[in-house]
């Protein structure tokens, strides 16, 4: 597969700010990628570079093989769905949807079959003649998108489509947006910081952090094995154990945390003993048991209880390890193996966990 | 509840009231001069004794006067354009452009509208002597562009500074070019500022006085002209041009605030 879009060390400063740093990256035709990472890492400038907005310091911006370093906004064959929607106020629905065509020149009867094609596509076909300010959020932000699409553009870029919108609505327009992605095969470069929403939607993710994409893969990929502390913390919950490597033991790493307690997890990279390391376990890997039952499965510690908060689906449950330092056990409430309510802060448990849920990073 | 409200619209009764003569003395005068600009005899009684639309027949035959119509219509027409032209640029460079002392800049404009007519044709006046350009309508027709140009500038600024510039990203993006763009986006937001004030200079620059009084040679506007007739006492003549040009000077004013409120939304 051809590469619709792709970047290549490309890099952008504002005065002192380095807005986006050497990123490099390529999309497929009718591929879902999504850049993701907090807030002010550079994601609005790498798609305004794409889009034209703004100029590249150094390297190339390809779109469909040309290289469009030069080539201004309007004559580049991408179309953005902007976060504020950016409706035309004064343009009636219609007239917004048919804007791009009507600019090309495109005959009038043509543009109403089009645009009539396209309402119907996002579900808006009795609010053709409705102003921008009669719609609501979700309205808008369907016109937005139909009067993008409507130009048929080899990517779609879309910064934080959804983010004005209520949690529902949210939900329901992204699966809308999975759809009209796949029925259409238009590569969408889709921009949040909500990695919920880029795990639901995505093909690949590119991380992004301080300017540069730090990893890039599949949803599995990078929720499964992130690439460093980094991804880990901001891709799902973590809890993070500081330590030390002790000893290697065949496929098995054993680490001493500041507090003595003994970790183990599978070696997956070359390390040595005596390195300082991050052990990383996520809250949903970790079972409780009562802290005299020696029947627990997998790795076990020891620790003590300090509270429980209750979130209905699941159960978050604190505990202390015996250095003090904290770890999060969440579940679901039926599934844990200890009657987590008779808890007292205080009381013994023991932390268990299969050897292959923990990674180990080196510590920043 | 009823007692509550009677007792608040009491509580207004002062504001009412103060409102009230504002009104009287602002508009009586001018009710009374388009009463008179009907009166059949020669006297100033009230009540009228005779109801007529001589005076508007004699106005119509008075070929001095309508000159200065004339003349006033050719000063109005060069003038808009002029405004529009320098101003409507001018605003767009003071929000666009990043000019050093921008703000500065602005209130520059502005200075015009603060300075007395009397002191704007006077200083025009002497740049134009010192130029050797003779005085003529045309001279006219600067000083009034320059005393109302602010009108425009501080009108379609403020406007472009309410403008969402992302409107003419979405537009660019859609393919369209940045002339398209302006002509599509950018204008159709700006359009009622550009009406609003056009009519504005309109209006002023028909009823100015001081400017014209320095700059024109020969020619006479419309008001110089009700000036010079003054001379002759107060003719019912005059209460019937006065009051035609309250009347044309009002509607443009009620049009141009219409357009400018429309424009704040
Ligand atoms: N036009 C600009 N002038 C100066 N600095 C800018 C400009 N645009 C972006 N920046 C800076 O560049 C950095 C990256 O900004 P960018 O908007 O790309 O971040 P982002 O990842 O989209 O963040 P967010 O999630 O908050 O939208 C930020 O530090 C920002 O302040
Ligand atoms: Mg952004």
């Amino acid at each position: 597969m051809d590469a619709v879009v792709s970047l290549a060390g490309v890099t952008k400063a504002f005065g002192r700010i380095r807005a986006v740093a050497g990123v490099t990256l390529s999309i497929a035709e009718g591929e879902f990628v999504t850049l993701l990472g907090p807030s002010g890492c550079g994601k609005t400038t790498t798609l305004r570079l794409i889009s034209g907005f703004e100029t590249a310091d150094a390297g190339d911006i390809f779109i469909a093989g040309r290289r469009v370093n030069d080539v201004p906004p309007y004559r580049r064959d991408v179309n953005t769905v902007f976060q504020s929607y950016a409706l035309f106020p004064h343009l009636s629905v219609a007239e917004n949807v048919g804007y791009g065509l009507s600019v090309k020149g495109v005959a009038r009867a043509a543009i109403r079959g089009k645009v009539a094609e396209f309402l119907a596509r996002v579900g808006l076909t009795d609010k053709a003649k409705a102003m921008p300010r009669q719609l609501s959020g979700g309205q808008m932000q369907r016109v937005a998108l139909a009067r993008a699409l409507i130009n048929e553009p080899k990517v779609l870029l879309l910064d934080e489509p959804l983010s004005a919108l209520d949690a529902k609505l949210r939900q329901s327009m992204q699966i809308e947006l999975k759809h009209m992605q796949r029925n259409l095969g238009i590569a969408f470069i889709y921009v949040t910081h909500d990695q919920e929403e880029a795990m639901v939607l995505s093909d690949r993710i590119a991380v992004m952090n301080e300017g540069r994409i730090v990893q890039l893969g599949t949803p599995e990929d990078i929720f499964e094995r992130p690439g460093d502390v980094f991804v880990a913390a901001f891709v799902g919950d973590n809890n993070f154990v500081p330590g030390t490597v002790a000893r290697i033991d065949g496929s098995t790493v054993e680490i001493v945390d500041f507090g003595g307690t003994v970790w183990k997890a599978p070696l997956t990279r070359p390390v040595a003993v005596g390195r300082p390391v991050v052990l990383a376990l996520r809250p949903q890997a970790i079972s409780l048991d009562a802290g005299s039952d020696s029947n627990g499965r997998g790795h076990r510690v020891a620790a003590t209880f300090r509270e429980t908060i209750y979130v209905g689906t699941t159960v978050r449950i604190t505990v202390a390890l015996p250095g003090g330092h904290l770890v999060e056990v969440q579940g679901a409430p039926a599934g844990f193996r200890i009657d987590y309510r008779a808890l007292r802060p205080g009381d013994p448990v023991a932390v268990g966990y299969p050897t292959e849920a923990a990674l180990v990073f080196d510590r920043p | 509840m009823r007692g509550l409200l009677a007792r608040r619209s009491l509580a207004r009764l002062p504001l009412h009231a103060s409102v009230g003569l504002i009104v009287v003395f602002m508009y009586v005068p001018m009710v009374m001069l388009v009463l008179f600009s009907f009166n059949g005899s020669k006297l100033l009684l009230f009540p009228l004794a005779d109801l007529s639309w001589k005076w508007y027949a004699v106005l119509f035959a008075d070929h001095e006067l309508q000159r200065s119509i004339w003349n006033s219509v050719i000063v109005i027409v060069a003038v808009v354009p002029m405004t529009l032209a320098v101003g409507v640029p001018l605003a767009f460079a003071l929000d666009r452009y990043r000019i050093p002392g921008a703000a500065f800049i602005e209130q520059l404009t502005l200075v015009p509208l603060i300075v007395p007519g009397l002191i704007t044709g006077l200083a025009i006046l002497i740049v134009v002597k010192r130029m050797g350009i003779p005085l003529s309508l045309w001279t006219v027709v600067l000083g009034h562009s320059v005393g109302w140009l602010p009108v425009v500038v501080s009108q379609v600024h403020a406007r472009l500074r309410r403008f969402d510039r992302r409107l003419e990203e979405a537009s660019l993006d859609l393919g369209a070019n940045p002339w398209q763009t302006f002509r599509r986006v950018t204008y159709p937001s700006i359009r009622n500022a550009i009406l609003g004030s056009s009519l504005l200079v309109m209006t002023l620059s028909l009823n100015e006085v001081a400017i014209t009084f320095f700059l024109t040679g020969k020619d006479n506007t419309m008001p110089m002209h009700i000036w010079s007739m003054l001379r002759h006492g107060i003719t019912p003549e005059i209460n019937a041009i006065a009051s035609l040009s309250i009347l044309i000077s009002a509607a443009a004013v009620v049009i141009a605030l219409r357009a400018l409120r429309s424009n704040e939304e």
